[in-house]
């Protein structure tokens, strides 16, 4: 390849360069971690600075965003059980009882190392494998879009925890909310109420952050002594490291949940939403001690942490190599790549070379500084652990708010927010999880545009009603769906059984 | 009377200067541009461009909004029924302004396209027929065959139904006696897999999508001469279908703008496109900058919508 990794690197240690990547790296984190704030708002304000930059730096300060949104939205998911970004949603499960439990600093620690390692796979995967696997990701069509959305909804068997029924119905509600609008191939309004408010459909991040942030705030202010701190948090010398060797200890936590990230991005139109749910569910079935999941378990937040920051290494393969962005992020990383006169493609790798790799060299670095700035933003942010709670519900009500307005200006958003609130907060007091709502409504849209594609595109075939089945990329996402749903059969009635046998 | 006449003359003449004067105040605060697509897309990346060449040109910035949704119809609505103080213009597609108050379901609100008030063309989007790099059919003769004697097989890929590709590809159909399977995608994005996996076999729609993507290749173009910025390629005129059909965008306001204020609106886009650098940033991301001022762009709208209306018409799609 015709590329100077010292010139790459003399390049990437210029002070100025690292101070603006450095800035890039903290600006993407404190945007994942506001909640409605995303990392692709991040790129997307932070491009139009970049145009007088030379397109290698401007490059490299969009991707620095990139990986520092997708590393911020866990901290807001530890710290307040909200959501920082839709991809940080499985974040909550286990790391929100860490937080509840004193464990605050260990389970930002842990997300932090898992962001680096699954970041730094993500981008080696980008630097070697480019090439072959950018081809294999053309083999994945609107079937398999749709087929990977049941392997993903198959995560909410194991979601649900012993009510596969409750299961069923929350993943249904989020469904349903998911066809609110323009129905995504024929155009017709569906559940509008001939308001043009609701034709846009409901967007999917504020209510998840109405979902999961109101009926939080509402039963910490319920509670009886709204002076006290929401958890004890003590920061313990040596948190650090300690936290360090557990999290590389967990090798096989980090492998399964970096090669669905990467998988997963590097699919079009899937992104760090859906590779999250996919990484906690396989982790856990791999897990030693799937019973501990939710209680806040470690790995619970190693998983998807690592997972979503994979995505970004994973999401660049079809875009520098075909100008196909892998996710949301990436769309805007392809328009940042055209104003500056740069088409993706093969010939990038080749005839542009140092440029390309440079980037790559440079998204590494980025990692490394999420490392260093996210221990410092660690002690900053926990602090609103120590906080009399009243704040804390306070700040939760005011970023839900002030976040879900912010996503598209429309006050239309801040309703479904407080709707998604109030619909949450009586789901939780009918004990319902709320996890399978949000996974159908986050795969609601994408599973519904694939399945209706290949509807059409079946006409063009001799047998249109095997054209679902009959692909053998789509085949093989099928047998691990039902695999994955016979897995869960299996282990519930053993658990059943087990539990009969413990209460004789 | 002279002297009523005279003070009459003062009058009128201190009135105009007082006029004038309200109208150099003007702007005197951001004036705000609506991109009614997300952050970082097609829209956005034009309108980004705007907001980087006023500077200098104009005494305070231009400052973008997003509202996305609907296919830009809920921005489009906002500008419509906004104050028409000149403060809030917005950037529009065409045909879609003219296409989307035709096929809205009746009782559905949303903007009407005589609500919005032309400031400016900036740029014209052809269409154009593009296959993969690999495809079967070397010409555009080899595909017209093919699609003739294999009706309703070939699948074109479209953005959005009903949209400026969907009736590019509607008009085609027509002119030649084809049929196509229509695959409607939700965004430009994801034509580009489609394309190169074949599972789309060609795409209707916007010229400048082959500037984003690799391994296509253009089969034929809606211009009625050879297009600037795809010499090899064929007009479809020159093919023998008399088919012109050219995507635009440019700038709006609501209606009840002062005159003076468009006037300054438009003169601005002028002098951006004046600029060198400005016309080689826009060829780069495949668009041609094509400025018209307020009249011609009003008389550009006003036609097409006269087209737009007759080929919903004959297919069906309006009574």
């Amino acid at each position: 390849m015709p590329f100077d990794l010292s010139l790459a690197v003399a390049y990437l240690v210029d002070p100025l360069h690292l101070l603006l990547m450095a800035a890039s790296v903290a600006f993407g984190i404190i945007m994942g971690a506001v909640p409605g704030l995303t990392s692709t708002l991040g790129v997307a304000l932070l491009l139009p600075f970049t145009f007088g930059l030379d397109p290698t730096l401007a490059l490299i300060m969009l991707g620095s965003v990139y990986c520092g949104g997708e590393y911020g939205g866990s901290i807001s998911a530890i710290l307040l059980n909200t959501p920082g970004t839709a991809a940080a949603l499985c974040t909550t499960f286990d790391g929100h009882p860490l937080a509840r439990q004193g464990k605050a600093a260990l389970a930002l620690n842990a997300s932090l190392f898992a962001s680096v390692i699954g970041g730094l796979v993500g981008v080696c995967a980008l630097f070697f494998f480019s090439l072959p696997l950018a081809a294999a990701s053309m083999q994945f069509g609107a079937c398999e879009q749709f087929w990977l959305c049941v392997f993903a909804l198959t995560v909410v068997a194991s979601l649900a925890s012993g009510n596969l029924l409750k299961g069923i119905i929350g993943a249904l509600i989020g469904l349903l909310l998911a066809c609110v609008g323009m129905d995504p191939v024929s155009g017709s309004a569906r559940l509008t109420f001939n308001t043009l408010a609701l034709a846009g459909g409901i967007n999917v991040v504020p209510t998840l952050i109405g979902l999961f942030a109101i009926p939080q705030a509402i039963i910490l202010a319920s509670s009886a002594n709204v002076a006290a701190q929401l958890a004890p948090y003590t920061p313990t010398p040596g948190v650090f490291f300690s936290t360090l060797r557990k999290v590389c200890g967990k090798v096989k936590t980090l492998a399964i949940s970096s090669v669905v990230g990467i998988i997963v991005g590097i699919l079009p139109g899937a992104g760090g939403n859906i590779s999250s749910f996919i990484a906690y569910n396989e982790s856990r079935r791999f897990s030693r001690e799937p019973e501990k999941w939710g209680t806040g378990y470690l790995e619970g937040v190693i998983a998807p942490e690592c997972s979503n920051n994979a995505v970004v290494g994973g999401a660049q393969i079809p875009l520098l190599t075909l100008g196909i962005p892998g996710s949301a992020p990436a769309a805007v990383l392809l328009g940042a790549l055209m104003t500056h006169g740069i088409k993706p493609g093969f010939s990038l790798f080749t005839e542009n070379g140092q440029f390309v790799y440079t980037y790559i060299v440079g998204l590494f670095v980025a990692c490394l500084l999420i490392l260093a700035l996210g221990s410092l933003f660690i002690r900053i942010f926990a602090k609103i652990l120590t906080l009399p709670k009243i704040f804390t519900v306070t700040t939760i009500f005011c970023l839900a708010v002030a976040g879900s307005y912010s996503i598209r200006g429309l006050s239309t958003d801040v309703y479904s927010m407080l709707g998604a609130g109030i619909l949450g907060y009586g789901l939780l007091r009918l004990n319902f999880n709320l996890a399978p709502v949000a996974l159908g409504l986050i795969l609601g849209g994408t599973m519904e545009e694939g399945f209706k594609l290949s509807l059409l595109l079946a006409q063009s075939e001799e047998h249109p009603w095997l054209f679902l089945v009959s692909r053998p990329q789509s085949q093989v996402l099928i047998a691990l769906s039902l695999l994955s749903v016979a897995y869960s059969v299996h282990k519930e009635r053993k658990e059943k059984k087990n539990h009969a046998r413990g209460s004789c | 009377m002279k002297k009523l006449l005279g003070v009459i003359a003062m009058v009128l003449i201190l009135g105009g200067t007082a006029l004038a004067a309200g109208a150099a105040g003007y702007p005197d605060k951001p004036v705000t541009l609506l991109t009614a697509f997300n952050p970082g897309g097609g829209s956005d990346t034009v309108h980004r461009l705007l907001e980087k060449y006023a500077k200098g040109l104009m005494p305070v910035p231009l400052v973008i909004v997003y509202k996305a949704g609907a296919g830009g119809e809920l921005g489009w609505t906002e500008v419509a029924e906004a104050k028409p103080d000149g403060y809030f213009i917005a950037g529009v597609d065409l045909p879609s302004i003219n296409l989307q108050p035709m096929v809205r379901k009746a009782g559905t609100p949303g903007y009407r396209t005589e609500q919005l008030l032309p400031i400016a063309n900036l740029l014209i989007d052809p269409n154009c027929i593009l296959v993969a790099k690999n495809s079967k059919w070397r010409t555009f003769q080899e595909f017209l065959d093919y699609v003739k004697k294999n009706p309703g097989k070939v699948k074109a890929a479209i953005v959005g139904k009903l949209s400026g590709d969907h009736t590019f590809l509607l008009q085609f159909e027509k002119l030649t006696g084809t049929k196509f399977n229509i695959i409607p995608y939700t965004g430009g994005s994801k034509v580009g897999p489609a394309l190169q996996s074949g599972e789309a076999d060609c795409y209707f729609g916007s010229l400048s999508s082959s500037f984003r993507l690799e391994n296509t290749r253009i089969l034929a173009v809606g211009t009625p001469e050879r297009y600037e910025l795809a010499m090899d390629a064929p007009t479809l005129r020159e093919l023998g279908i008399d088919l012109v059909s050219i995507k635009r965008r440019g700038i709006v306001g609501p209606q009840g703008m002062a005159p003076e204020r468009v006037e300054y609106l438009q003169d601005l886009i002028r002098k951006i496109n004046e600029n060198p650098a400005y016309i080689e940033d826009m060829k780069r991301i495949g668009l041609l900058p094509d400025y018209q001022d307020a009249a011609a762009f009003a008389r550009i709208i006003s036609d097409e919508t006269a087209t737009s209306a007759d080929i919903l018409k004959s297919v069906g799609y309006k009574k």
